[in-house]
């Protein structure tokens, strides 16, 4: 009698807890139903029902897998579970062990979207190649979302901080909820046509997955791809990826940053065009004085060899040759030093203010432009010539460096 | 439609082109001239470009016959956008 095999309650337990952990089918499947007698421990872990029309299992979540759920689950709430059957030793009682959760909704949406941008993807509407580029100025911004709420504000506040002058063109439109998708695809195409406009953006702010579906819409995606001008993309937060960020030709975190990307700093496109201006200036003012120098050099060369100096053997013919050859150079100087004199005048003309600008000063007696102190004495009357102004100025006294 | 208009960037490249060739010193005094005042006019353009917008908001809308049509809009100003800022 006594060769039965007597088990004690633990080591039962025990045998069906290993059993159950070393079949394949209950481990890392997913579950459907509805939560109930949804608790949640203090130590952070989940205890709840699972339940359909007909059955029910007790559900754990530790507190591990629950912090990164995305959502609150609650009572009613109809999810689908990830995880492992196990039996509770203590208990005797067998339950599921969740590692993940997704609202069954929200589960589905997610796999819609993801079978859209694998169609879209293949169809070549992402191509690295296809994006067109922003312009560098723009001269009207296109703008598709809501005319209430913060992203108008947000884009324009931005936008203006950078360049105080660049236009906005809004087109209003829902952005959520049935038909909004439709609503943002014509919109894009009506700035599309708006010739005012060179660069849109479509934006929304932060919310929901389900708030943020029209992004996700291929009536959008398409109208996007087929606009002519580049398009940024601004949908949510910085973490939330749409479809339309796929196939826009460029894509902000948020709306904020959208216009940071559309509208230029004006000031450092102004500071950019002076630093071109001062480099050719400076070009032309060391050719100048290159050619200044070449000519000096030539002058002196040609006085060492006038015909004077060739004591009396040269034929008359060289002589007159000679002469008509001082002559010309003659001429040639004349001209030379005419241009020369012309162009300083138009360089100068440039330049002046700009060196007034950075501090320096220019003295003027009548009209006449005071080079050294020896052409003033005490009590002479002058002009200071500054960059906004002028001051009228009477010597004091006149003091003269030694060389 | 008139010919197109020369974009900011490409009248940018256009200028800063310019300045290099310029530097380069082996420009005749005359060409360097004409590749200045070209240069000069140009840096105007650019900066004239920069400074001509309007600061507004338009709001666009398209009627029923398909054509298009603009008009200023409060929604945002820039004056008033301290004001304005929601959230």
């Amino acid at each position: 009698m006594n060769t039965r095999l007597t088990l004690t309650v633990e080591e039962l337990n025990e045998y069906v807890r290993k059993s159950l952990a070393g079949d394949p089918m209950l481990r890392n499947l997913f579950l459907r139903g509805e939560i109930s007698n949804f608790k949640r421990h203090v130590s952070g872990h989940l205890y709840f029902t699972l339940k359909d029309e007909k059955s029910a299992i007790q559900c754990a979540m530790f507190r591990t897998s629950a912090m990164g759920l995305a959502f609150r689950p609650e009572n009613g709430m109809k999810v689908i579970l990830r995880g492992s059957v196990g039996l509770y030793v203590k208990a005797g009682s067998y339950q599921f062990y969740a590692e993940g959760m997704e609202e069954e909704g929200l589960g589905e949406i997610h796999l819609r979207m993801e079978a859209l941008k694998k169609k879209l993807q293949a169809e070549g509407l992402f191509d690295a190649s296809l994006k067109k580029p922003l312009p560098l100025l723009p001269k009207g911004i296109g703008v598709a979302t809501s005319k209430t709420g913060a992203v108008i504000h947000d884009i324009t506040r931005v936008g203006w901080r950078r360049h105080p002058g660049i236009p906005f063109y809004l087109v209003p439109v829902k952005v959520q909820g049935e038909g909004a998708a439709q609503e943002i695809a014509r919109a894009v195409k009506v700035l599309d046509k708006l010739d005012a406009v060179d660069v849109i953006i479509v934006a929304r702010g932060g919310g929901s997955l389900e708030d943020l579906w029209p992004f996700n819409e291929e009536v959008l995606a398409r109208a996007i791809f087929a606009c002519h001008k580049p398009v940024v993309s601004a949908v949510g937060h910085e973490t939330d990826f749409s479809i339309s960020d796929f196939v826009a030709d460029l894509r902000a975190p948020t709306p904020s940053a959208a216009a940071e990307l559309v509208v230029p700093q004006r000031d450092a496109l102004l500071y950019e065009i002076d630093k071109m201006q001062t480099r050719m200036r400076r070009a032309c003012e060391m050719t100048l004085a290159e050619h200044t120098a070449a000519l000096a050099d030539l002058a002196a060369r040609v006085a060492r060899q006038t015909p004077e100096k060739q004591l009396g053997v040269i034929a008359e013919r060289v002589q007159g040759l000679s002469q008509r050859i001082t002559l010309l150079y003659r001429q040639a100087v004349r001209e030379k030093a005419r241009r020369l004199s012309e162009l300083t005048l138009r360089i100068t003309a440039a330049s002046p203010r700009a060196t007034l600008d950075r501090g320096y000063a220019i003295v003027r007696q009548g009209k006449r432009t005071v080079q050294s102190v020896k052409e003033l004495k005490p009590d002479d009357q002058f002009t200071v010539l500054l960059g906004d102004g002028s001051v009228e100025a009477r010597a004091l006294r006149v003091h003269q460096e030694e060389a | 439609m008139s010919e197109k208009k020369p974009s900011f960037e490409e009248d940018l490249a256009k200028l800063e082109s310019l300045a290099e060739q310029m530097e380069q010193g082996e420009m005749p005094l005359e060409k360097l001239m004409d590749a200045y005042e070209k240069g000069a006019k140009l840096a105007k353009s650019l900066e004239d470009r920069l400074k001509a917008a309007a600061a507004r908001l338009h709001e666009v809308s398209q009627k029923k016959d398909g054509s298009i049509t603009t008009e200023e809009s409060d929604v945002a100003r820039q004056e008033s956008l301290l004001d304005n800022l929601e959230e």
